[in-house]
Parts: C-alpha cells; sequence; structure tokens
C-alpha cells in the first residue's frame, strides 16, 4: 500500500512530464482513494537569499556555485567587523535584501545592471531612498521597490534554464508583487498558452515589459511596439486589447483602459446570468417533462 | 575551536625561529606576547578562510537528530539570553527559551526552524507562525474534537499557558503573547498541554469568553449523526446509546412477529423458519434472478419508480427529503472515510470543516430542500388536501421529527456563526444559517450558554429519530426496499 | 423531402442533405468543444492532457478552427438550401410546416408547459415542427452567427483592430466562451435529453439519422401535421429544413 502511495505521490509532483500528465485523469480517481501526502515532513522556501542558512549541496550546484563567500560578502572580512552584533537594535530588524549594495553584482553582471538602472523598478527604488532621507518613511514590505535580491535567488539561482522554465518561473516571481497582474495574465492567451500549454512561442512578461527594464505599457506606442515582435500586422488600436484585464488592476492614470474594462465588466455578467437562467430553465423543464412522461407511462396511459 | 588551533600552531613554529640564547623569562614575557599578537592577527586571517562564514551558516540536515542540535544552539546563542524579546504591540514580549526546559519536551529533537518556519532569515519575523501540520496531520488524532475546532490553532490548545484570543482578521484562535489585563507573559517552558486532562477546555470553554467558543463543553458527535454530519466512531452523548438500544429492541420484536408467520409452509420452529428463510435469500443471491433485482432495486429503490408511478409532486416531495439524507449520508462517509485512511490531505480537512465554502453550501442547500420537502408535504397535508392524500398521523410524527431536526440545525449554525464571530465571507457560503445568524444578533438571548441547550435538542430529535426507526413510518426506509425486492416479481 | 404515398407507413421528415449536414455539425461541433473548452480550461490538468493527446497546442488549435469552418460551412449549406427552396422550387417558408417560429408555436408552448405540469392530459396538437425543435434550430443557427463573428476577432484580431477598438476582442472573448458554454450545455445535454432520453422516445430517436418516420410515429409527435395530411389527401408539402 506504502509503495503505491509513493508512487502516485511521484506521480502527482513530477507535473512536468508528459506521462504523468496523462496519468492524472486515473490519479483524481486514486486520490479520493488513496491517501497522498501533501507536503513533506519540512520544507523551506527554496529560492530564499535571505535564509541564514545556506544549504551547500544546492549551492555548489548553482550558478554562482564556484564563488567563494567573500566574493559577494566582502564587508564581513572588514577589521573590526562584529557579526552578530547584538548592541545594535536594528541588526535583527535588517531587511539584507534591502541594505545589501547590489553594485557588486554588476562586476559579472555589467549590461543587466545598467538595464535595471534604466528601468521602472530602479527609478521606483531611487524614489523609495529619497523618501526614507526626507520623511524617515520605510514602505511596508509588499509594496517597496526590488533589488536585485528580491527577484534572484543569489545562493541558488540554476543555469542554462530552458525558456519555458524561465517563463514560468518569472511569472511567479513578478507576481509575488504583481498578484493582480499574473491573475490576469494567467486567464489570458498568451498566459493559457506559455504556462499551462507551455509553448514557447507565447509571450512571457519580460517579453513585452522588458528584460530588466521593467517598463511600463500605459503609453500605447510603446505597447505597440511590444506588440509588433510577434504580430507582425499590429496597429495602434491592436495595442488597445487589454492583457491584464482583471478589476484589481486597473490602472487609475489610464482612462481608456478603465473604460474597456468597465465595457467588459458590464456585458460580461449580462451575459453569463442569462446563459445562466437559459440553461437552468431548459434543464429543469425537461427533467420535469422526463418525470411527467414516466409517470405517465408507469401509470399505464 | 580551529582558529584556536591554527594561531597555536603558528605560535610553535614562529617560537622555533627564536633566538635560544634569551633569558627565560624574557622568553615567556615575548611568548605571552607573540601568542597573545598571533591569536589576533591569525583570527583576522582566519577570516579570509570561506569556512568560516560556514561554521554558523551552513544549513544543518535536520534528519539527523546532530543536525537539529546544532540548529538549536544557533537559535539559542540569542534565545536562551532573559533578555530575548521581541516587540509585540507596542509592549516587550519575552521571546527567552529555556533549553534545561526544552531538552525535557517530546519535541527535543525538534530544531526551532521545523516549527518556527520562515524565521531565520533577515529580517528575523515570523512570517508564519508555528507550523505543526507537516508532522502532526490534524485529522489523525482525536478527530472529533479536531474537526470542531478547525479555526483554533494547534498551539492555543497544545501549548500549557492560559491565554488565548482571537484573531478576527484570520479568523483563527491564537496562543496569546498576553495576558488577561493585556501585560506580556513567558512561553520560555515550551511545555506541551497534557491533553489527559479535560481542564484545558475550560480556557476557552467558559462563559463570557472573547473567543467565541460556547460556554459548555459539548460532547463530541456520535457515529449516528453519520447520517447528515461528518462524525468520528464515537458513542458520544450518552442519549445516542439509548436510543439505539430502544431501536434495537424495536428491530428485535419486529423480527419477532415476522417470524410468527409462517415460512413456506413451517409454523412452528423458529429454527426452522430462519434455516428456510436465509436458504431461500441464498438461493436467490445466486442465481439468475440476482439481476431482475437488483434492477428493481435500481429503478424501484433508488430512483423511486413506484412513488412517481403515484405521482410527479409526491415524487418531488419523498426526492427532497431522501436524495438529501442520501447525498449528506454520502458525503459524510466520504469524510469519515477519508480521515481514516488520508488524514493529512486537504480534502479531509475540506471535507470535515464546517466552515469551508463548500461542506457549509451543501448542507445548507440540503438541509433547505429537506425543510423544503416536509413543508411541502405538511402543506398538501393539511392546507391543499388533495383527495388522493391520506393522512396518517404516523406520517405527521415522522414528517415533525425531521422537520424539528432540520430547523434545529439551522438554528444552531445561526447561533454558531453568530457567537463564533465568524466573517460574513466565510459565514455566507452558509447562507440560510447566515440569515439566522443575522436574525439573531438584533437580540442577545446569552446565545453563548444558548448554543449548548440548542445543540441537546437537535441531539436529542435525532436520538428519538433513531429510538423511533423501527416503530413507526420512518421504518418504511428499511421495510419498503425490502418487500419491494422480495415482490418483486409481482411488480 | 420527396413524399412517399399516404398508404405506405412511412414518412419522409428529413432528405439526404439534411441528414448529412446534421452528422458534419454533429461531429464538429464536438470538435470544436472539446478543442475550445481544451484551451479555455487550460489550467486543468485534464485539458493539459488532452492538447499533449493531440499534439500539441498548435493542433489544438488548428483542429479547433478547422472544425469551426466546418459548422460554418454547413450554416452557409442551410442559407443557400433555403434559397433553392424558395426560388427554383418555390416553396412557402411561412406555413404550417416550416420551421419559422409563428403564433401558434406560443400557445402550443404554453398547452405544453400546462402538460409537463399535470394540468392537461395530453400534449397540444404539434405540427411537423414543434417548438423545441424550432428553438433548437434557431438558436444554433443564431449562435453560428454570433460564434462565427467573435471567432473571427479573435482569429485575425490584427485585421479586426484595424476598424474597431482594441476592447472589442476582450468583448469577443467573453462573449466567444459563454456562447460555447451556452451552446455546448445545450446540446450536449438538454437537445441529447429531450430528443433520446425522454421516456416517449427512449433509447433513441434515429429520424434525423434515417429521414423518415413511422405512421404511428407520426400520430403520436406530429398529430396536427397528421390531421392536415389526412385532411387535404394530399403528400407531405415541401417543408423548410
Amino acid at each position: 500500500m506504502d509503495g503505491l502511495r509513493i508512487f502516485l505521490w511521484r506521480l502527482h509532483t513530477a507535473k512536468k512530464t508528459k506521462l504523468a500528465s496523462a496519468c492524472r485523469g486515473l490519479m483524481i480517481t486514486a486520490w479520493l482513494v488513496l491517501s497522498i501526502p501533501v507536503q513533506p515532513a519540512w520544507s523551506e522556501d527554496p529560492t530564499s537569499s535571505s535564509s541564514w542558512f545556506v544549504d551547500m549541496s544546492r549551492f555548489l550546484k548553482s550558478a554562482h556555485g564556484s564563488l567563494t563567500c567573500e566574493r559577494c560578502h566582502a564587508e564581513m572580512t572588514v577589521k573590526g567587523k562584529v557579526h552578530p552584533n547584538r548592541e545594535d537594535p536594528t541588526a535583527m530588524k535588517k531587511n539584507v535584501v534591502r541594505t545589501y549594495d547590489y553594485k557588486r553584482c554588476a562586476s559579472c553582471h555589467p549590461e543587466a545592471y545598467k538595464r535595471f538602472l534604466q528601468g521602472e523598478h530602479a527609478k521606483a527604488l531611487e524614489k523609495e531612498k529619497l523618501a526614507l532621507q526626507s520623511e524617515g518613511k520605510e514602505p511596508p514590505p509588499q509594496k517597496s521597490a526590488p533589488t536585485c535580491g528580491d527577484c534572484h535567488s543569489s545562493h541558488y539561482v540554476q543555469a542554462k534554464r530552458s525558456r519555458v522554465e524561465l517563463g514560468t518561473q518569472m511569472i511567479e516571481t513578478c507576481g509575488k508583487c504583481h498578484k493582480a497582474q499574473e491573475a490576469s495574465y494567467l486567464k489570458d492567451i498568451h498566459g493559457r498558452m506559455g504556462v499551462f500549454l507551455e509553448t514557447k512561442a507565447s509571450a512571457y512578461c519580460t517579453d513585452c515589459h522588458g528584460a530588466h527594464t521593467c517598463e511600463s505599457l500605459k503609453d500605447k506606442q510603446k505597447a505597440l511596439a511590444a506588440c509588433l515582435r510577434c504580430h507582425k500586422d499590429a496597429t495602434i488600436r491592436f495595442a488597445g486589447i487589454v492583457i491584464h484585464g482583471g478589476s484589481a488592476d486597473i490602472s487609475k492614470k489610464d482612462p481608456e483602459k478603465q473604460a474597456s474594462i468597465a465595457l467588459v465588466g458590464t456585458i460580461k455578467p449580462i451575459a453569463q446570468v442569462c446563459t445562466i437562467i437559459l440553461l437552468a430553465f431548459f434543464a429543469l423543464q425537461t427533467f420535469v417533462w422526463i418525470l411527467r412522461e414516466l409517470h405517465r407511462r408507469l401509470r399505464g396511459r | 575551536m580551529e582558529t584556536n588551533k591554527r594561531s597555536e600552531r603558528e605560535k610553535r613554529v614562529k617560537s622555533l625561529m627564536k633566538p635560544r640564547l634569551q633569558t627565560s623569562a624574557a622568553a615567556l614575557c615575548a611568548m605571552a606576547f607573540c601568542f597573545m599578537a598571533f591569536w589576533m592577527v591569525g583570527s583576522s586571517t582566519a577570516q579570509e578562510e570561506p569556512s568560516e562564514c560556514l561554521d554558523c551558516h551552513r544549513q544543518r540536515n535536520l534528519n539527523s537528530n546532530e543536525g537539529v542540535l546544532s540548529s538549536q544552539r544557533f537559535c539559542y546563542n540569542c534565545h536562551q539570553e532573559p533578555g530575548s524579546h521581541g516587540d509585540f504591540r507596542a509592549s516587550k514580549v519575552s521571546l527567552q527559551v529555556k533549553p534545561e526546559y526544552f531538552l525535557t519536551s517530546p519535541h527535543r529533537y525538534v530544531a526551532c526552524v521545523q516549527c518556527h518556519t520562515r524565521v531565520a532569515q533577515s529580517p528575523h519575523r515570523s512570517l508564519s507562525g508555528v507550523q505543526c501540520a507537516s508532522c502532526h496531520p490534524r485529522m489523525y488524532g482525536a478527530p472529533g474534537t479536531h474537526a470542531e475546532h478547525q479555526r483554533v490553532r494547534c498551539e492555543a490548545c497544545h501549548t500549557d499557558s492560559p491565554f488565548v484570543t482571537l484573531d478576527a482578521a484570520n479568523n483563527q484562535v491564537k496562543l496569546a503573547h498576553t495576558n488577561d489585563k493585556q501585560a506580556p507573559i513567558s512561553l520560555a517552558k515550551h511545555k506541551v498541554t497534557d491533553v489527559s486532562r479535560q481542564e484545558f477546555c475550560s480556557k476557552c470553554h467558559v462563559s463570557n469568553n472573547q473567543v467565541g467558543a460556547p460556554t459548555t463543553v459539548l460532547p463530541s458527535k456520535s457515529f449516528v449523526c453519520i447520517a447528515c454530519h461528518y462524525s468520528p466512531l464515537q458513542m458520544g452523548s450518552p442519549v445516542f446509546p439509548v436510543a439505539i438500544i430502544i431501536a434495537a429492541m424495536g428491530v428485535v420484536g419486529t423480527l419477532a412477529f415476522w417470524f410468527k408467520a409462517s415460512v413456506q409452509g413451517e409454523v412452528a420452529s423458529v429454527h426452522r423458519k430462519v434455516q428456510l428463510g436465509s436458504e431461500a435469500v441464498w438461493s436467490k443471491v445466486f442465481s439468475w434472478e440476482i439481476f431482475p433485482i437488483l434492477k428493481t432495486f435500481f429503478f424501484d429503490v433508488l430512483l423511486q419508480r413506484r412513488i412517481l408511478a403515484n405521482g410527479v409532486s409526491r415524487w418531488f416531495i419523498h426526492s427532497l427529503i431522501f436524495y438529501s439524507f442520501f447525498a449528506r449520508f454520502a458525503l459524510s462517509f466520504l469524510a469519515l472515510f477519508l480521515q481514516k485512511f488520508s488524514p493529512e490531505s486537504e480534502l479531509t480537512l475540506t471535507l470535515v470543516s464546517k466552515d469551508s465554502s463548500f461542506v457549509a453550501t451543501f448542507n445548507d442547500l440540503t438541509g433547505g430542500f429537506i425543510l423544503a420537502g416536509v413543508i411541502w408535504a405538511m402543506g398538501r397535508r393539511f392546507i391543499t388536501k388533495p383527495e388522493y392524500v391520506s393522512t396518517q398521523e404516523q406520517d405527521t410524527i415522522a414528517l415533525v421529527i425531521i422537520g424539528l431536526v432540520t430547523l434545529s440545525g439551522f438554528l444552531l449554525e445561526g447561533i454558531r456563526l453568530l457567537v463564533g464571530q465568524i466573517p460574513p465571507h466565510v459565514a455566507l457560503s452558509a447562507f440560510f444559517g447566515y440569515a439566522i445568524s443575522r436574525l439573531f444578533s438584533v437580540v442577545d438571548l446569552g446565545w453563548q450558554s444558548m448554543y449548548g441547550y440548542i445543540w441537546y435538542v437537535h441531539a436529542f430529535l435525532w436520538a428519538l429519530f433513531i429510538a423511533y426507526l423501527p416503530f413507526g413510518k420512518l421504518k418504511h426506509i428499511f421495510t419498503t426496499p425490502l418487500s419491494l425486492l422480495l415482490n418483486y416479481k409481482r411488480g | 423531402m420527396r413524399g412517399q404515398t399516404v398508404e405506405q407507413p412511412i414518412y419522409w421528415r428529413f432528405n439526404v442533405l439534411h441528414r448529412v449536414v446534421h452528422l458534419v455539425v454533429m461531429f464538429a461541433f464536438i470538435g470544436v468543444g472539446l478543442t475550445g473548452f481544451s484551451i479555455a480550461f487550460s489550467s486543468w490538468g485534464q485539458a493539459q492532457t488532452f492538447v499533449w493527446l493531440l499534439g500539441g497546442i498548435d493542433s489544438v488549435r488548428y483542429l479547433h478552427r478547422f472544425c469551426a469552418v466546418l459548422l460554418y460551412l454547413c450554416v452557409t449549406t442551410e442559407i443557400l438550401w433555403v434559397l433553392y427552396f424558395k426560388l427554383v422550387l418555390r416553396g412557402n417558408l411561412l406555413g404550417p410546416n416550416s420551421i419559422c417560429f409563428s403564433r401558434r408555436d406560443l400557445r402550443y408552448f404554453r398547452q405544453h408547459m400546462g402538460y409537463i405540469l399535470g394540468r392537461r392530459q395530453a400534449p397540444p396538437p404539434f405540427d411537423r415542427f414543434t417548438w423545441w425543435e424550432k428553438f433548437d434550430y434557431w438558436t444554433l443557427f443564431i449562435g453560428m452567427q454570433t460564434m462565427a463573428l467573435t471567432g473571427l476577432f479573435l482569429w485575425f484580431p490584427e485585421f479586426f483592430s484595424r476598424y474597431f477598438p482594441g476592447v472589442f476582442v476582450n468583448l469577443a472573448q467573453v462573449l466567444h466562451f459563454d456562447e460555447a458554454v451556452l451552446a455546448v450545455f445545450y446540446k450536449f445535454f438538454i437537445h441529447t435529453s429531450v430528443r433520446h432520453l425522454r421516456p416517449e422516445v427512449y433509447p433513441g430517436d434515429w429520424v434525423i439519422f434515417t429521414g423518415k418516420v413511422t405512421k404511428e410515429t407520426m400520430m403520436r409527435a406530429h398529430p396536427g401535421e397528421w390531421a392536415a395530411l389526412n385532411a387535404s389527401q394530399r403528400g407531405p408539402g415541401l417543408g423548410d429544413q
């Protein structure tokens, strides 16, 4: 019994293989009958770089596995450095991802760092720093602008990932902050094709929003330029198609998009209600009809 | 330790290079100086070795007890100090844990980070609270108790501390870090409650508690409740065994009455009658006749063809009650099955919880169907009175019992939603119950203590149902299918 | 639709063209529904499996469009038939034998509802086509137009967004999906139940595949037409569809 359970569990977790995918219809039946462990005994956030513990077996396999600790954490070797500093009350509360000096990444990744500096995230980060200096206010952790470490795992980053793998992980990474956008993307045809049906011809986040520049596409011309990469005959109106159509991510600054979403938002419930009413009426009518004829037949009429 | 050894070694090398002609005193002084100097130099150069960082920051293998103890040591570096504290609602809460107590805990070979997950990181704060479920499946032990306390976090009951609090935002009852007067308390012992003592229930189940618990500690559901609710395999409140004994007596009486009649010509010997009867059943089950019998079972029992022949509206009334009970029984039985064989799965937790949106909606819908069926039947009996409906007293008793059980169930649900302060987005799944809870919130009749009484009324009514089964109209649940199957050919 | 003589107990309801069109529509509809829903519900494992079985998303999209074009070709055939029927055969499009709705259908619908709820003893004397047959026909006919229009918007968004605002593509997505749910549920469950699972016709009504009905069926299901036939003592008139 246990052997079968473990086999089923393996099948379930191995989502990426096609064989497992083909077996999933059977799995649902099996799920009801057999116990399948939901979690392993202990799991840690697999990408968190801010954990105090480094899993050496995974680190050595990562893209950064050949680097020494000091290559990135040079400040620890400064003379007179006390670590951990118990006298400093803020030491424990420090968010390393925010305080770490990510300029050091540029020594190996200069191009990416340059593009990051041109992008929206860097601008937001700059704004945040100014606000912190002038008002001493720190943004809530979920709303703060990302540094390198917020998106990239420095200890466990993998090398040579495929386009689909990179894309699906990218959706999760960006989705940590841009939840509504992630949800609406996954409902859109690009998301359904790219993530669920694993088509590499689909567009992932950075394909439209730019690698490391992460620009907003509110400007229709910019959006059109993104569309034109794949849709060769697109015109300026084509860029008016709403991709991120959830109600939570209506941009206040974009009245056109707001109007579009409002229009869809009015017609959609009407269509749904009509569908449900029609189907419910005919289902009930058919059901009673069948009962009536059965009754007559049983009565021998 | 590493640093120490290395500097000693270096000191020895250096001291060999010293001139041997110096006096012993000068040599001693010099040696002492060198020792200190190279200690310091050695320690600063040693930091260039990468292993230095990993002395502390290597992730331990938490599958080994040694790794667990080493990981605990990392946390104890700060948390065994009496000064270790956290800021909780502008007051300092002690976060000291005493190793001497913890080493006597059943959790002594469990690392801090295995329960307090995602806390060993910067910034240093707990994001997820204590995670018990990764080792202890919730529905594995004491399923009757655990099913009723789904929104109570494990540590609220299982930690030996008398203070709990209701977190309205998450709809969770949690262990409190402060006492009644909002003064911080220490949890340094990390002691696990002895659940064999019943007193620990009373930290919530007292009058005027703030966590939304009913005043009385109610018994567990009985296994006979499985007709409508998930229930563990327990006897529960004493009214149920009493009801079962009465019902069993009724069954025996009925069977005795049946076997007074002659069986295949045999009049006198009961033993012979049973023998002949069972022989007849056996020969039917293992013959081709089983197929027409199964067909009869499917059409006449499951699909209720006979009742449809009587009338479409009668079929509707009976189906509203029969299929609702049937569906509720099927779902509760599935929940019991899953709880036995898959206590840790999400599906189990969903099906045993009354507040999960699926179960709440399902129960309210089926309960509503039963009530609608009872009201429709009553209306036909007492208001519209079509000539083909003959009213017997027995029918009315059965209908009244079923109606009252359902009604008291809805009242209970309404009071539970009101007393428990279940937030509307959760409570709305139980739409009838939520409406009742809004209605009851207008007047406060001491619902917190009332809940216990109405619970017993509901339980008593169901016990009455069970006890009444072999005597009145409700007998038809078993006798009608039986007679249909026995007389299948004549039909 | 060529009528036989009244003495023979067989009556023709559908000619070969209509039987072929129904067969093609049936299979194309199943194809279009399966492929369409496997794209719409691609977050489900079953849909992913199905897409994999069909050889990936590209072939699924191709199949969906192929079936859709086939469906619309059937609709075109139907329109051409109506023109042929009206202009060449000089048929009557509005008589009691027509598939078009008339005021009488409203009365029959009311009476039929009364029969279902037990207020009447017998169903009304339906003509050549009952109200639900007409409903089936027209929902599909009209539904096909909207499905085709919204489908074209989704197929060629670049072309259509030249003349319409981009939001129309979003609207097309919403309406295409809702209409699909309506059509698939109606045709797969209600249409099949009414035509095959009703005790009166159970286990199946093969008239759409054979094209002919017996005298008993005629008297039971289409008493109005039967009476008209007997009254006029002529072969059955030319009906639409």
